[in-house]
C-alpha cells in the first residue's frame, strides 16, 4: 500500500478514497437543508444540549411537525449565555422565530433589550413549586426548571445539611464549582451567595480561601471532574441525580437537601419581534406547555416540567422537596456581583 | 496576480474580523483601564514564562529525537527503528488531545492542583514541550547539521559548539520560536479558563467575558485590537540566514543527541493521555447501545475528515499565495507578529457576513474555511514555514536573474523544495483547526465535527462516550497528517 502512494495514479486513488467517497456518503445521508425562506418553516434558536440528536429538540421537532404540518429547524447557537448576544448582534436580520434557553438571571436584562413580541397569558396549571414572575410573563414563558444543589455519591462523603457545612475539612479541595463569568449555573451560585449581602460574600470568600474548590469554566467540566472523582461534591441541578438513576442505573448519586432555600434555574422561551412566522411561533410556545412536550423536555433535557400532571409516576417525583429561592438579577446586580467575585482572594 | 495585490489581499483577509465589527458597531468604547492593564500583565507574565520554559525543556526534548521529521509509522521498520519513527508522534500527542481531558488527568495526578499562574504555565509546558522539541530538532537539521559535521571533524568540543555555533546561528530562529509559543500562550483561552482559578484572567478570557456575560462587543473588540497591536509594536525585526537548506535525515547528530532528553516529552504525553483511558469500555458500550449517538458520531467523523482535507488544501493554497507575495519586510513582520482577534470575535464576524447556515452547505463550508484560515494561518506560518520561505526566496531570486519564468520556478524549485514542510504544517494546522468548536459551532449550528460532538456529549453527562470519540479524533488527525506527508514524499 505504501508503494501505491508513490505513483501519481495511486495518489489520485488515495485522494478519491479519502475525500470523494466520504463526501458522497456524508452528504447523501444528510437531511436536505430546506431554504430558510420557506413560509411554513419555524426556526428555533437554542443551546447545544437541546438541539443534539439525543436531546429534547429532535423529539419536540418531530411531534410539533405532525401537529402543525410545518418544518421545524433547530439552530444550535452553542451556549445559552450567547443566545441574547447573538440576537442583539443579528438585529432585525435574525432568522429566529423562537428562542429557547434564557435563564431567570438574565431574563430581566433580556427584557430591557426590547427585542421581544408580547405573548398572550397562558392558561395552564403551573407546577405547584414554580413561582411566576409577572413582570416578565408578557414576553417570556418558562418551559422547564430545576433546583440547584450539591450532588454527591452516597457512601463517599457525608453530604452538607447547610451551607456552613461546606467549610468542613472533609470538603477541602473536593468541591466542584463553576466560574460565574462563563457558566450559568456558576452565576446562579454566585448570585445565591451574594443575595445574602455581606454575610454571603464573607462566606464565599472563606469558602474560596480555605476550601480551595475546583473552579471550572463550564458545568460540563465541573461535572466531569465530579464524575472522574476529582471532586466529591458538585453544584448542579438536582435532576442530575435522576439521570444517573435512570441511565446509569446508579442510585448512589443523590442531591443534598439543605436546611435553607436553594436557588433554582428556570429556562424561558420567547419570540423575537423580528420573527417571520410569528403565529407559528406562538403555536410552538403553546405546544411546549402541553403534557407531551413537557414529558419530552423532562426526560431528554433532564429538568422538571413547568406544568402539573407530568412529573407524577416518574422517577423525577422521587426527588426530595427543596426549599426554593427564586433569585432574579438586574444588570446592575450582575456587574456588582461579578466585580466582587473577581476581587475575592 | 501581482505581489503587491497578494500582500494587500492577505492583510485584508487576516484583519477582516476587525473590519466587520468596526463597520457594524455604532460606537467604540474602551474597557476599564485598570482592569485591562492588570489582565494584560497577567497574560504577558503567563505567556512569557510558559514560552521560555517550553523552549528550555524543548531543547532537551529535541536531543532525544533522532530526527524532527514525521515519518510513516506503518512501514517495514521494526524494533528500535520503529520506536524512533514513533517518537515524533508521541511528542506531538498532547497537542491533539482535547484540553478537558488533559485537565482531568492533571487534577487526578496532582492534588491539590496549583490553580492560577503556576497551573496555567505548567499545563502550557506540558502540552507544548514535545512540539517544541520537534521544531528545534528540525531547526538543527536544517541549519546546523552540515556545520556540526564539520565541527566534529575539526574536533570542536560540545561546549564550544553550543556557545560559538549553536546559539549564535540559531538565535533569531529560537527567538521566533519563542514568539510562536508566546503567541499561542498569549491567545490561549481554554487552559487559562480551566486552570486559572477564579481570579486569574487572560485577555482572551476577558474578551469572552465581555461578550458572553455583558454583551459589550465594543469593549471586546477594543481588547482584541490592543492585543494585536501590542505584539506588532514589541517584536523587533531579526535577520534570518539566507542559505537555502532542506531537512536532512542524518544518522548521527553530532553534539545534539541525548536519549535522556526524550523522557520529558514522553512523561508529558503519558500524563496528558492518562485522562483518555478511564471509562473507554463503558463509553464503547454506551455508544453502541445508542443508535442516535452512533449515527451522529459517524456523521461527525466524516464531517471532520472532509473538513481536515479541505482545510489542508486551503492552507496550502494560502501559503503559496503568501510565498508569492514575499519578500517584503513589513509584510513579513506583520505575518510574524499579528495576533488574530480570537475565536468568538472571528466567528461572529463571519456569521454577520455569511448569515445563518445549518449543517454543511457550500456557504457554511466556505465561511468555516475562511474563518479558520484567519485564526490559524499566522500561527502555522510562525511555526517554521517562515524560515523555509525565507531560505527559498534566495533560490527564486537567482532563478529569476538567470531568466526562468515564474511557472518554471514554481514547478522546478519552489514547489519541490517547499512541499514537504508545506504539506506537513498545513495538515497539522488543519487538524488543530478542526478541533475548534467555537467557529465551527457558530457557523454551522450543528454538531458537524467530532470536536463539537465531544463538547456536547461532555455537557450531557456522557463523558465516557466523549472519551471514546476523542480517540477517534486523534486517530483521524494522525491519519490525515500521515497521508499528506506521504503525498509530499512523492518525487516531483
Amino acid at each position: 500500500m505504501v508503494k501505491l502512494f508513490k505513483r501519481p495514479l495511486g495518489i489520485s486513488i488515495g485522494v478519491a478514497i479519502i475525500f470523494i467517497v466520504p463526501a458522497i456518503l456524508y452528504f447523501s445521508g444528510t437531511q436536505n437543508s430546506v431554504s430558510l425562506e420557506d413560509s411554513r418553516k419555524l426556526v428555533i434558536y437554542s443551546y447545544s444540549s437541546m438541539t443534539a440528536s439525543w436531546g429534547a429538540g429532535p423529539h419536540l421537532k418531530e411531534l410539533f411537525e405532525k401537529k402543525c404540518k410545518c418544518v421545524v429547524e433547530f439552530v444550535d447557537v452553542g451556549e445559552a449565555g450567547l443566545l441574547v448576544q447573538r440576537l442583539k448582534l443579528e438585529g432585525a436580520g435574525t432568522r429566529a422565530d423562537v428562542v429557547m434557553g434564557i435563564d431567570q438571571l438574565s431574563v430581566r436584562e433580556a427584557d430591557q433589550e426590547n427585542l421581544w413580541l408580547e405573548i398572550p397569558k397562558k392558561d395552564v396549571s403551573w407546577h405547584a413549586d414554580l413561582k411566576q414572575d409577572e413582570t416578565i410573563q408578557k414576553h417570556f414563558i418558562p418551559y422547564d426548571w430545576a433546583p440547584l444543589t450539591f450532588i454527591y455519591r452516597e457512601g463517599e462523603v457525608v453530604p452538607p445539611k447547610k451551607k456552613e457545612d461546606l467549610l468542613s475539612a472533609r470538603f477541602q479541595n473536593k468541591i466542584s464549582l463553576m466560574d460565574p463569568r462563563t457558566s450559568s449555573p456558576g452565576f446562579v451560585f454566585l448570585a445565591w451567595m451574594m443575595s445574602k449581602g455581606t454575610e454571603g460574600q464573607t462566606f464565599l470568600t472563606r469558602l474560596l480561601q480555605t476550601m480551595k474548590p475546583l473552579i471550572s469554566p463550564s458545568w460540563s467540566t465541573a461535572y466531569g471532574l465530579f464524575k472522574k472523582k476529582s471532586a466529591q461534591l458538585v453544584f448542579s441541578y438536582a435532576t442530575s441525580a435522576v439521570y444517573h438513576w435512570i441511565e446509569d442505573k446508579d442510585e448512589s448519586y443523590q442531591p443534598a437537601v439543605l436546611d435553607e432555600p436553594v436557588p433554582v434555574q428556570i429556562e424561558y422561551s420567547a419570540i423575537p419581534k423580528s420573527c417571520a412566522r410569528c403565529e407559528l411561533a406562538e403555536e410552538f410556545i403553546d405546544f411546549l406547555l402541553t403534557p407531551e412536550a413537557q414529558e419530552i423536555v423532562m426526560t431528554k433535557n433532564w429538568m422538571l416540567p413547568v406544568v402539573q400532571g407530568v412529573q407524577e409516576d416518574t422517577r423525577f417525583n422521587e426527588l426530595p422537596r427543596f426549599k426554593l429561592d427564586f433569585l432574579m438579577a438586574t444588570t446592575q446586580n450582575r456587574e456588582e456581583w461579578l466585580k466582587a467575585w473577581k476581587s475575592m482572594e | 496576480m501581482s505581489q503587491r495585490a497578494s500582500r494587500i489581499l492577505i492583510i485584508l483577509y487576516l484583519v477582516f474580523p476587525f473590519l466587520v465589527f468596526i463597520f457594524k458597531l455604532d460606537s467604540l468604547t474602551s474597557p476599564d483601564v485598570r482592569e485591562t492593564a492588570e489582565v494584560f500583565r497577567q497574560t504577558l507574565v503567563q505567556a512569557g514564562l510558559s514560552s521560555a520554559l517550553i523552549l528550555f525543556f524543548g531543547y532537551f526534548a529535541a536531543q532525544g529525537l533522532k530526527t524532527g521529521l514525521i515519518s510513516n509509522p506503518w512501514n517495514e521498520a521494526t524494533g528500535k527503528k520503529k520506536l524512533e519513527q514513533l517518537l515524533p508522534w508521541i511528542y506531538l500527542a498532547p497537542n491533539f488531545i482535547p484540553s478537558i481531558f488533559i485537565v482531568l488527568s492533571l487534577l487526578n495526578w496532582f492534588t491539590p492542583f496549583p490553580f492560577g499562574l503556576r497551573g496555567v504555565v505548567f499545563c502550557n509546558v506540558l502540552m507544548n514541550v514535545g512540539f517544541a522539541g520537534i521544531l528545534i530538532s528540525r531547526l538543527y537539521e536544517r541549519k546546523l547539521s552540515v556545520l556540526a559535521d564539520q565541527a566534529h571533524v575539526l574536533g570542536v568540543s560540545s561546549v564550544r559548539f553550543f556557545v560559538k555555533i549553536f546559539f549564535p546561528v540559531l538565535f533569531s530562529d529560537l527567538w521566533y520560536l519563542f514568539l510562536f509559543f508566546f503567541g499561542i500562550c498569549f491567545t490561549s483561552f481554554t487552559v487559562p479558563l480551566l486552570l486559572g482559578g477564579h481570579h486569574f484572567t487572560t485577555v482572551e478570557v476577558l474578551i469572552y467575558e465581555k461578550i458572553h456575560f455583558f454583551g459589550k462587543w465594543s469593549e471586546a473588540l477594543m481588547l482584541a485590537v490592543l492585543q494585536s497591536l501590542m505584539i506588532l509594536v514589541f517584536i523587533p525585526r531579526a535577520d534570518l540566514t539566507e542559505e537555502a537548506s532542506h531537512l536532512e535525515r542524518k544518522s548521527i547528530r553530532h553534539y545534539f543527541t541525548n536519549h535522556v532528553g526524550r523522557i520529558i516529552p514522553i512523561l508529558c504525553t503519558l500524563l496528558c493521555i492518562s485522562g483518555l483511558f478511564p471509562g473507554v469500555i463503558k463509553g464503547f458500550t454506551s455508544l453502541l447501545s445508542s443508535p442516535e449517538i452512533l449515527q451522529q458520531s459517524l456523521k461527525a467523523f466524516l464531517g471532520t475528515l472532509l473538513l481536515m482535507v479541505l482545510l489542508t488544501l486551503f492552507f496550502i493554497a494560502l501559503f503559496l499565495v503568501i510565498f508569492h507575495a514575499l519578500p517584503h519586510r513589513y509584510f513579513e513582520k506583520f505575518l510574524l507578529s499579528y495576533l488574530t482577534p480570537g475565536s468568538v470575535v472571528t466567528a461572529f464576524s463571519f456569521l454577520l457576513v455569511g448569515g445563518v447556515s445549518i449543517g454543511w452547505s457550500i456557504r457554511s463550508v466556505f465561511m468555516v474555511l475562511l474563518a479558520l484560515g484567519v485564526l490559524f494561518v499566522p500561527l502555522i506560518y510562525r511555526m517554521g514555514l517562515h524560515n523555509h520561505f525565507k531560505s527559498l526566496q534566495v533560490l527564486r531570486e537567482r532563478a529569476f536573474v538567470m531568466g526562468a519564468t515564474r511557472l518554471q520556478i514554481f514547478n522546478k524549485i519552489t514547489f519541490p523544495l517547499l512541499k514537504k514542510e508545506l504539506f506537513f504544517f498545513s495538515a497539522l494546522g488543519a487538524f488543530w483547526a478542526s478541533c475548534d468548536f467555537v467557529v465551527i459551532g457558530l457557523l454551522t449550528n450543528q454538531d458537524v465535527t467530532l470536536a463539537l460532538l465531544i463538547q456536547n456529549l461532555i455537557g450531557s453527562y456522557r463523558l465516557e462516550v466523549a472519551t471514546v470519540l476523542s480517540w477517534f479524533l486523534l486517530a483521524l488527525g494522525a491519519f490525515v497528517i500521515w497521508f499528506f506527508g506521504r503525498i509530499s514524499d512523492v518525487r516531483h
